[in-house]
């Protein structure tokens, strides 16, 4: 029944099915590690992908929170974190061309902010719990945040192009109002420069290479300057170093807003995102206009702002005081979201009315409020109130802009007169200005003995004159008339023999009566005075003669001496300036004279002589009110006294260069002047008398509004840091402090200002983190204060007037200026500050000091976020060795080779989880090669993130890669 | 024809009529003489002499110091010719025609404006006003001193006759009235 032969078969079979099973079972769990194994690589990785991807949301929500600013995110911190090891691998290099390295990030650079994260960079942990008492490690991740290259203030070589003109061939004319006023030649950096042979390819296409549109990255940029040999394959690394530091490619724009911060005002992004203390800047030009070159309508008043007739035009559109209250009546926290700053993307204003011109100047609108909030009366200068001086300042640039010659004021200058609409304010225009009265009473006394009889006999004129002021290029005397309102009462002379009775002759005014004894009369036409830019008119008021009076005899005696006395009340009231027809210049002057001048006379005597009394306005600009006149001269006598009129010349007190200050004025600033006189000559004038009557081309023609006070313009050489963002709070509402001291300055305003249309501008020069070639274009000399002439039809005929004042700066001018800004860079919490560096206040007078900041100051920007960003970060699945009850594992000895690459090994104690257990292979060295781990790093991510600040402190994410 | 000779008549009577009337307008009403010597004492070609004299050498010295005020002095000679020429018998007093006064008075007040156009201007020395002032001043005083070089024109004699007239039936009745005033009685001689 059994073969022998058969025995074993079925032990056999059992044995190949057994082998078939277990080598099924074997692939069944070699499958089955592997795909444990598998697994567990993929959601190591995934774990590493998700670490990187929430440490990039950890990274962008510190940026934008920025409550201790951007640096506390340059790199990551931990210190609890004690091992290094790895970090190196932040290491990232990128090829150009697949073979040129370029480094992203040096682990061993010697670059600054590159050593400075290498050396301080470390692993952050993440954990998670295995029970009440255990926590284990899964992972770990790292950054470094790489602000461009060395910081930030970048510009893009595209906004330095202007379209349809040679780069190469220096067509810019400095205002100040966009980037490409600089020139690319001027960037003298070491690995990239331009010269006129290579400049011409920074054009746009088809004169240079830059696309349509600009450039659109770095590598477009280096594509193009490569192929036209603007830079070398040997040199690639070290200019692409520059022009990443240099340049930026981002499409970002510069944000034309100023900004209010208050301690009650939150300054994290969840509020900067509603734009809160953002506000547009106002366009100082002031005019809608057209980029598709259609011709600008600046008379129009809807399309000009400064063409705009509203009779309270400076409370509206510039004090920001829509109720006429006095005081700034907008809250800048609560101001209509439409003059909060967002992007317009461009658009076209449709007229002046539209919110991006801006709500007014706040540095103008709290004139005279401290950082308290309050409002000082030492400010109000020769005005009733303080709001009447800010009106007359912001009505001196309304004129300095508006095409007319009609001066800004409360009152309708149509409607000015004499007597009841008086004016609290007047614009200056470019027309002359009053500038003195004098009455003058020549007299004669004559006594003579004739046929044994004496007599005495006498005559007198009283004159009233007048005296006009050109402080401006371009006008004549021949257009302007002159009507006084003056009173005069009780004007006599009493004139007798000793010991006879004296008669009494009374004068007869010949002026036309108002009110008795009030009379108006006119001067004009004019005759040039000694001094140039002066011309006076004088006009007879009353002549009285004497006949000869007989002396009586009196006991015997014939009187052969007797007295005359000369005696009125004059009141030189006010005065109104027509010039072609038109009312431009008022004055309140309101001096009274009151003489009473007794000559003695002695029989065969003559007496000639005049009376003087004068009163005269120091600063002719500032005219209108009481306080701006004094009186010279008073009761004085021209051959007696050898006082002679100042009718015709420069006013005893009208020296700009050394002008009269009250010992007691708390605001005694003044303008530097060379010139000794405010009239104009074809030699000399005041460096700030300039009108353009058409809207500005430049922020430095800032410096030529007039103050309100004598010899004070708005000062742009000084900067005031603690009103540059703090608000204050005026009654209940925030508003930022105005203008105060000259001394002090007024170059904030420069920050409250804008020259272009748009909400935007292309980018601009950074002074708060800015790189020191680039200064270099921005202050460019040649560039400041050439002698090309600026073509710009219809905005004004006198463009060359800006074009520089040819002052040759001193030789170190530049590093100078540059040093300031490098050294105080961290100060620059807005770019105004840049007018507190005194290298920049060259030349003589106030208007060529204030030249180059001016020019400059548009051009720039100064913040401290990093407008754009590289970020690294290196993420770590790990696995962590312990034991889950907590306890330690005594020790595990971890093989390494060293730098000789001989096999080392070396105890990691006290090993459990919740930490890296790691050792220093030698000394204390923190260097990541010095570490080694017991932990097990399961998975590691390498992710390079590219994104862009914005001024709202919105973070953008342009790019991420991965890079491991 | 006669219509017609008639109406140009008529037109050229009203015309004439209206140019007397114009004219009347603008002839001042001659002011009332006065018949007494302006000088307060007896009134002579001396007089006048001492005046021209006086004068001439005032302009001299105005003329080299012609930077001080001086005008005012031109002013009150102008109304002491006015009150000479007011004097009803000026003429028979000097023996010098009215003419001669009205030109000197004529002198007067173009020193009188010259110098007082350049002692009110405001102007600088070298200005065309002043220079101008100065040259007509110094022309004025060569052409005045040669005015006074030449002998006065006399009155024609009948007019002298009737203002001798005129002049002794003055002091007549004056003197007359004087002793009324006084209550003197009328003198056994009187010289007149």
């Amino acid at each position: 029944m059994h073969n022998p032969k058969e025995q074993g078969i079925a032990l056999l079979y059992v044995l190949s099915i057994l082998a078939l099973l277990i080598a099924m079972a074997l692939a069944f769990m070699n499958s089955s590690i592997f795909d444990q194994r598998a697994s567990t690589l993929n959601a190591a990785g995934m774990l590493a992908d998700q670490l990187a991807l929430s440490t990039i949301d950890q990274v962008v929500r510190g940026i934008q929170d920025k409550p201790s600013g951007i640096d506390s995110y340059r790199y990551s911190k931990n210190s609890t974190t004690t091992s290094r090891d790895g970090l190196n691998s932040f290491e990232t290099i990128d090829y150009y061309d697949g073979a040129t390295p370029v480094y992203i990030f040096e682990w061993d650079s010697s670059t600054p902010d590159m050593k400075d994260a290498s050396d301080k960079v470390q692993w952050n942990l993440h954990k998670t719990k295995i029970n009440d008492s255990v926590e284990r490690i899964i992972g770990r991740t790292a950054f470094i945040l790489i602000p461009p290259l060395s910081g930030g203030g970048q510009i893009n070589p595209g906004d330095l192009i202007q379209e349809g003109f040679n780069e190469a061939a220096r067509p810019e004319k400095r205002r100040g109002v966009l980037a490409h006023e600089m020139n690319a030649m001027d960037i003298n950096a070491s690995n990239i420069s331009f010269t006129p042979a290579t400049a011409i390819f920074l054009n746009y296409s088809p004169l240079g290479v830059m696309p349509k549109g600009g450039w659109h990255s770095l590598d477009e940029f280096l594509n193009a300057m490569t192929n036209k040999a603007v830079i070398s394959s040997s040199n690639f690394k070290d200019a692409k170093e520059d022009i990443q530091r240099l340049f930026s490619f981002e499409t970002l724009k510069s944000p034309e807003q100023y900004i209010m911060k208050h301690d009650d005002i939150s300054t994290t992004y969840d509020d900067l995102k509603n734009d809160q203390g953002n506000v547009h800047r106002f366009y100082l030009p002031g005019f809608v206009e057209q980029i598709d070159g259609t011709a600008v309508d600046l008379t129009n008043g809807n399309m000009n702002l400064w063409e705009k007739t509203d009779s309270r035009f400076v409370d509206r559109y510039i004090l920001m005081d829509p109720s006429f209250s006095n005081k700034p009546g907008i809250d800048l926290l609560k101001i209509d979201g439409n003059y909060r700053w967002k992007d317009d993307q461009g658009a076209i204003p449709k007229d002046v009315t539209d919110p991006v011109f801006g709500a007014g100047i706040p540095w103008l609108a709290a004139f005279g409020y401290g950082t308290d909030g309050v409002e000082n009366d030492i400010f109000k200068g020769t005005f009733d109130n303080v709001a009447d001086r800010r009106r007359q300042i912001a009505a001196n640039l309304k004129d300095y802009c508006d095409s007319d010659n009609s001066p800004t004021s409360d009152i309708d200058p149509t409607s000015w007169n004499l007597t009841t609409n008086v004016p609290k304010y007047t614009g200056n225009e470019k027309t002359p200005y009053l500038n003195e009265f004098e009455t003058t009473t020549a007299f004669k006394i004559k006594s003579y003995a004739n046929a044994g009889d004496n007599f005495v006999e006498a005559t007198a004129e009283i004159d009233i004159k007048a005296e006009i002021i050109n402080i401006y290029q371009g006008l004549v005397s021949s257009g302007a008339t002159v009507d006084l309102i003056y009173t005069i009462s009780d004007a006599k002379i009493t004139i007798g023999w000793d010991n006879n009775t004296p008669e009494v002759h009374n004068f007869a005014i010949t002026s036309t009566p108002v009110t008795a004894p009030q009379y108006q009369i006119q001067f004009g036409p004019w005759t040039s005075g000694v001094d140039t830019g002066h011309f006076s008119d004088g006009k007879n008021i009353s002549t009285l003669v004497i006949p000869p009076i007989k002396a009586e005899w009196v006991s015997g005696v014939l009187p052969d001496t007797g007295k005359a006395t000369i005696s009125y009340t004059v009141v030189i009231e006010k005065a109104l300036l027509e010039y072609n027809s038109i009312k431009s210049d008022y004055a309140n002057i309101n001096a009274t004279f009151t003489l009473s001048q007794e000559f003695t006379f002695t029989v065969g005597e003559e007496i000639e002589d005049a009376i003087l009394d004068s009163v005269q306005t120091e600063d002719p600009r500032q005219n209108l009110n009481i306080g701006d006149w004094n009186k010279e001269i008073e009761g004085k006598l021209k051959a007696k006294d050898a006082i002679d009129s100042n009718i015709g010349k420069i006013n005893a007190k009208s020296n700009p260069s050394a002008p009269t200050i009250d010992g007691a004025d708390s605001d005694p600033g003044y303008d530097l002047e060379t010139v000794t006189t405010p009239g104009y000559s074809s030699t000399s004038s005041l460096s700030t008398a300039h009108i353009r009557n058409a809207p500005m081309l430049s922020p430095w023609e800032l410096g030529f509004i007039h103050r309100g006070k004598k010899w004070q313009t708005l000062n742009l050489t000084k900067y005031n840091e603690d009103k540059a963002v703090n608000a204050i709070k005026i009654d209940t509402s925030y508003f930022l402090p105005g203008g105060g001291l000259y001394s002090e300055g007024d170059a904030n305003i420069l920050d409250q200002i804008k020259m272009t249309q748009f909400a935007s501008s292309p980018s601009k020069i950074n002074l708060a983190d800015t790189q020191p070639e680039l200064l270099d274009a921005l202050f460019s000399f040649t560039d400041i204060v050439g002698n090309n002439s600026i073509s710009i039809t219809d905005k004004s005929q006198d463009v060359a007037e800006i074009l520089g004042t040819g002052t040759t700066p001193a030789s170190p001018f530049l590093n100078d200026v540059k040093n300031f800004i490098n050294t105080n860079k961290a100060k620059f919490k807005t770019r105004a500050k840049l007018a507190d560096n005194t290298h920049l206040h060259i030349g003589n007078t106030k208007a060529q000091q204030e030249e180059l900041i001016g020019k400059a100051i548009n051009l720039t920007e100064a913040h401290k976020d990093l407008q754009n960003f590289q970020l690294i970060i290196l993420a770590q699945a790990i696995k962590n060795v312990g034991t889950d009850d907590g306890t330690a594992i005594a020790r595990i000895n971890k093989a390494y080779y060293d730098s000789s690459n001989t096999l080392q090994t070396k105890d990691i104690t006290d090993v459990k989880l919740g930490q890296m257990n790691s050792v220093k292979k030698s000394g204390t060295n923190d260097s990541p090669d010095n570490f080694l781990i017991a932990d097990e790093i399961l998975a590691e991510r390498k992710y390079i993130v590219t994104g862009v600040v914005k001024s709202n402190g919105e973070v953008q994410i342009t790019n991420i890669r991965t890079l491991r | 024809m006669i219509n017609t000779m008639r109406k140009i008549f008529i037109i050229f009577s009203f015309l004439l009529f209206l140019c007397g009337a114009v004219y009347s307008q603008s002839s001042p009403s001659k002011k009332v003489s006065t018949k007494d010597s302006p000088t307060g004492s007896d009134f002579t070609r001396e007089t006048v002499e001492t005046f021209c004299r006086n004068l001439t050498a005032e302009l001299e010295e105005n003329q080299k110091n012609y930077k001080k005020q001086s005008y005012l002095s031109y002013s009150l000679h102008h109304k002491t010719i006015e009150r000479w020429l007011n004097y009803q018998f000026l003429e028979l007093d000097s023996e010098i025609n009215l003419s001669w006064f009205r030109k000197l008075d004529e002198f007067i007040q173009f020193f009188y404006n010259t110098k007082r156009s350049y002692d009110k201007s405001s102007e600088a020395e070298t200005s065309e006003t002043k220079t101008l002032s100065k040259k007509r001043f110094d022309a004025g005083l060569e052409n005045f001193k040669k005015f006074l070089e030449k002998d006065p024109p006399k009155p024609p004699a009948q007019r002298l006759e009737m203002l001798k007239r005129q002049k002794q039936e003055y002091l007549r009745t004056k003197k007359a009235q004087e002793r009324k005033q006084s209550g003197n009685t009328r003198k056994l001689f009187d010289d007149n």
